[in-house]
């Protein structure tokens, strides 16, 4: 009998829409290895670049997030360790599995870094200012443990901007996906039920892996709490709340409370400022984590020179303070939200008002 | 124009490998009849032939195989896990009476 029935495609150039399906689901047809690893590297820095106008973060092997800022150097930790801990989670599988004697790893690793394009288009809408709006109304929603529809309510444009988004960001995501395993199949030449089964479980393990060497290398210089509990924002408030100019008011108003605290940061007082703490931010930033969280925040800026205008937002029962603040090289804004009996339940680092 | 004809390998009728009965010199004629199977690089399609002489030309370097087709060094390499593979299944084929090991004559 025939044992050459399932003949093999010869090795040419794909034309016409074939091409251009080959270069969407299958750009390692062409482009593997070497050049792959270095497009694909140029492609995560931009979409980092892009990710700091669009105030996003890929902390995750598969995650995008929203209004995290970070130093540039954690925002280099985190694209590595995305890439890499996919990249080395895919090499066991396909160093054990594969019966092809010719798997490299720096076709296992290049195609991955390759396969992260999408992410790109996906950071690039994010940068839609209605996007950007809408995301900011959830956001400080979230942080006050509110999700109410009413906070998400918005101009017509945003919510066709976000809802444009989130639909693109589904389809990005399973792009996404897809050619991370076509990657994967590909350069490990595994296919059928070995191939998708070992794909997942890896894809698991790396995005659990890269969440855990993120986590330990932020808490090892002091940034976890800050990741929680101190986020630099875009204007968010800014572009949400309905701004009300407040003058410096009684010793026992929000923006006294928050002029003190912010007074007691700049002069370095971190007992002092941590004075108002309710009890969960005590926990999460005592004086030294609190000092850390601070300089870690507000290195961009510079040194804290003095206090400038104030502003103040109400969000169900939390007083949103904004104080701006001039620092020796950027001037910044410091969020801090006040609970209805006088305590501090959140600290911010935002971009000035 | 000499059209290079495509050898045929198996029966269009039941699929099992055909035997060659009869070699002639183009020159001069002579004839040889007898019952010859086809070597094993014969009983490949064309396109893995063509592609094993370019493997052997370009010495055996999938690199340059990729370079030379405009495509990545893992298409080349599947491509030849693949060959490896149809070569693996044609030698482990049983040897029957009607389809004896390759290149044996009755």
């Amino acid at each position: 009998m025939n044992p050459t029935a399932d003949r093999p495609a010869p090795l040419e150039r794909p034309t016409g829409a074939k091409k251009v399906l080959t270069w969407a689901f299958n750009p390692f047809y062409y482009i593997a290895g070497g050049p792959a690893c270095a497009l694909g590297i140029l492609v995560m820095v931009l979409a980092e670049a892009v990710g700091i106008l669009a105030h996003a973060r890929f902390d995750g092997v598969l995650d995008l997030h929203s209004y995290r800022s970070a130093p540039l150097w954690v925002r280099g930790v985190e694209v590595l360790v995305d890439w890499l801990a996919l990249g080395f989670a895919l090499l066991i599988p396909a160093k054990l599995l594969s019966g092809s004697r010719g798997v490299r790893t720096i076709d296992i690793l290049g195609t991955q870094a390759l396969a992260r394009f999408p992410f790109l288009f996906a950071v690039l809408l994010a940068t839609l200012p209605g996007v950007e709006r809408t995301t900011d109304r959830i956001d400080q929603a979230l942080q006050q443990g509110v999700m109410d529809m009413s906070v998400l309510a918005g101009p017509m444009a945003d919510t066709i901007q976000f809802l444009t988004f989130a639909i693109a960001i589904v389809v990005l995501m399973v792009w996404l996906v897809a050619l991370m395993y076509r990657a994967y199949a590909f350069s490990s030449n595994l296919r059928g039920a070995k191939a998708v089964v070992s794909f997942i479980a890896a894809l698991i393990a790396a995005e659990v892996l890269s969440k855990i060497v993120l986590a330990v290398c932020l808490t090892a210089v002091g940034a976890t709490p800050a990741s929680s509990a101190v986020r630099t924002d875009a204007d968010a408030a800014a572009r949400v709340a309905q701004e009300s100019s407040v003058a410096p008011g009684d010793a026992a108003s929000p923006v006294a409370l928050a002029q003190k605290m912010v007074g007691a940061l700049g002069r370095g007082d971190m007992a002092a400022a941590s004075e108002d703490f309710d009890a969960t931010m005590r926990n999460a930033l005592p004086p030294d984590k609190l000092k850390v969280a601070w300089e870690l925040n507000t290195a961009k800026g510079g040194a804290f020179q003095s206090q400038l205008n104030t502003k103040t937002v109400k969000v169900k029962d939390y007083d949103l303070v904004f104080v701006n603040c001039h620092f020796t090289n950027e001037d910044l804004a410091l969020q801090v939200t006040v609970t209805h009996d006088g305590k501090v339940s959140g600290f911010f680092v935002r971009p000035k008002f | 124009m000499t059209i290079l004809k495509k050898i045929p390998v198996f029966c269009p009728s039941c699929s099992n490998l055909l035997r060659a009965k009869r070699f002639e010199c183009p020159r001069c004629h002579t004839s040889v009849d007898g019952d010859f199977g086809l070597p094993l690089l014969a009983q490949l399609p064309l396109e893995d032939q063509e592609f094993i002489a370019k493997f052997v030309k370009a010495s055996g370097s999938l690199k340059n195989m990729a370079r030379e087709y405009g495509v990545s060094y893992p298409t080349v390499r599947n491509r030849l896990d693949d060959l490896m593979a149809r070569i693996a299944a044609i030698e482990t084929q049983p040897a029957t009476e009607e389809n004896p090991e390759p290149g044996e004559t009755k």
